[in-house]
């Protein structure tokens, strides 16, 4: 008889080490005691013993079971006391959880990812398995944006995607300094430079909700179809299995529906973007 | 690439026309000859001066000719002319000068009185707003095929930012008073330059509105 996961039970996770991406974001490679699936864009409660739990999409290559990153942004009680963390230390994983990137439906097509700040976490998820099969698809071409150059997380890995046949990197900053030469702007600024075929494309956008909204406005100014552009709404994600209510939006549970969905399917909804 | 004006080659073209004949040239030598070596350009005699640099600024003029015919057609991809047909594009192209500029170079001050449209060609561009006791704040980068300097098209014609070249820039300059007189002569044409520029300024206005709300909803 196939063993069913007891989905409220964390299994156990031993930190190896911490990488630190920026001022205020780092990763944590994670080695759980037994073999942990999970598809890209879905997420994971976190489990901190004696503090409590928090929702974060893995940021490592959904191909390799053995272990995981996850990269966290110190923005509250739970994000810092996980920023202490030296390594070590045994943590919890419950999941995954949600619906993530529907990774056979870009097959033959060019994606365009356009990522803000640590939503770049799911996205690099993403990428590692565009990476992975990249005869499947046409192009990719990431579009990265963050606050300052010192903000700018997984910097190897964007080397790593600039040497890969058929992956193109644009990044930009809010405000540069000396050494920066690539662009300064808003992240929307690098859409005006990518020529892509939009009948043939996807749109995958993650990141801030101000920059998901002002993204997706110029994705359709483009001319992306609603049903091409994908969304990572990670809202108010509590429990992670739709009871608690916490991350409704309209008809659908953000945990259980998402977090990824298509723009035409929550258009309509009231305070996305929030 | 070489910095060439049609005008300024114009002018060389004409400065031949009175440059002495070729046997006044020849006998020019012959008394130099006669004489001791003069110090360079001193005390030659004019005819031959004038025909030596005048041999020359042909030559220059020709080759200058040459790579500008060679430039017209990469040019004329810039997206900027893609609402323009052939006969259109040269005309804005006989009104332009090919510019260069070296990192670092300030192509525009902050509050310049302006003159020139700007076309990027190639390299990047930085526009940012000099800001009392902070210096210079970048808060743009424009990227080959977009225009900078619209403000040489409307009154008072005076720079809202700077712009600085971060890679080693070549710039299309339209010069902006025969670009207006064209708009004005032909208003299809001027509405297709207002396009251009109200889709380039209302996006620069999105962008900056999205950088608004950042910086509002952050603090």
């Amino acid at each position: 008889m196939t063993e069913i996961r007891n989905i409220y039970k964390p299994i156990k996770a031993r930190l190896e080490k911490t990488i630190v991406e920026s001022p205020t974001i780092k990763t944590f490679v994670l080695i759980p005691e037994e073999e942990f699936s999970f598809k890209t864009g879905q997420f994971i409660e976190l489990t901190l013993n004696g503090l409590g739990e928090a929702p974060f999409t893995p940021s490592s290559s959904p191909m390799i079971k053995d272990r995981i990153e996850v990269t966290v942004m110190k923005a509250g009680y739970v994000t810092e006391q996980i920023h202490q963390l030296k390594g070590g230390e045994i943590l919890g994983i419950r999941g995954p959880f949600g619906r993530g990137y529907p990774v056979e439906a870009f097959y033959g097509k060019e994606i365009l990812v356009l990522g803000g700040g640590c939503g770049f976490a799911p996205l690099r998820s993403l990428l590692y398995n565009l990476m992975a099969e990249k005869d499947k698809f046409k192009k990719v071409t990431l579009c990265y944006g963050s606050k300052t150059p010192e903000e700018c997380i997984y910097k190897p890995f964007i080397t790593e995607l600039r040497n890969t046949e058929r992956f193109e990197v644009l990044r930009t900053v809010d405000q540069g300094d000396e050494t920066w030469t690539e662009t300064i702007g808003v992240v929307t600024v690098l859409l005006d430079q990518i020529e892509v075929d939009i009948d043939q494309s996807v749109a995958v956008v993650c990141g801030p909700p101000i920059m998901m909204k002002f993204g997706t406005i110029r994705l359709m100014e483009m001319g992306f179809s609603e049903k091409d552009i994908y969304l990572s709404l990670e809202k108010n994600m509590s429990c992670g299995l739709g009871k608690c209510g916490h991350c409704m939006m309209g008809d659908y549970f953000v945990c259980k529906d998402g977090p990824v969905f298509r723009f035409d399917e929550v258009k309509g909804l009231p305070d996305i973007w929030l | 690439m070489v910095v060439v004006s049609i005008e300024q080659n114009m002018n060389i073209f004409i400065d031949l026309l009175y440059i002495r004949s070729i046997p006044s040239y020849f006998n020019s030598l012959k008394w130099e000859r006669e004489k001791s070596s003069p110090s360079l350009g001193e005390s030659l005699p004019a005819g031959r001066q004038g025909f030596r640099s005048g041999v020359k600024s042909c030559i220059t003029f020709a080759f200058k000719i040459y790579i500008m015919i060679k430039n017209i057609d990469e040019l004329k991809k810039l997206k900027f002319f893609k609402e323009f047909d052939d006969a259109t594009t040269e005309k804005i192209l006989e009104i332009s000068e090919l510019k260069e500029f070296k990192v670092k170079d300030v192509i525009i001050e902050e509050h310049q009185e302006l003159s020139e449209l700007y076309i990027l060609v190639e390299g990047l561009v930085i526009l940012g707003i000099n800001v009392p006791a902070k210096g210079r704040i970048n808060v743009d980068t424009i990227h080959p095929g977009q225009i900078f300097s619209w403000s040489a098209i409307f009154p008072p014609y005076i720079s809202t930012a700077y712009a600085i070249a971060t890679q080693p820039v070549k710039v299309l300059a339209i010069k902006a008073s025969e670009l207006i007189e064209l708009m004005n002569n032909n208003h299809t044409f001027g509405f297709k330059i207002m396009k251009i520029i109200g889709k380039t300024l209302s996006q620069r206005l999105a962008d900056t509105r999205f950088q608004l709300v950042n910086i509002i909803t952050m603090t």
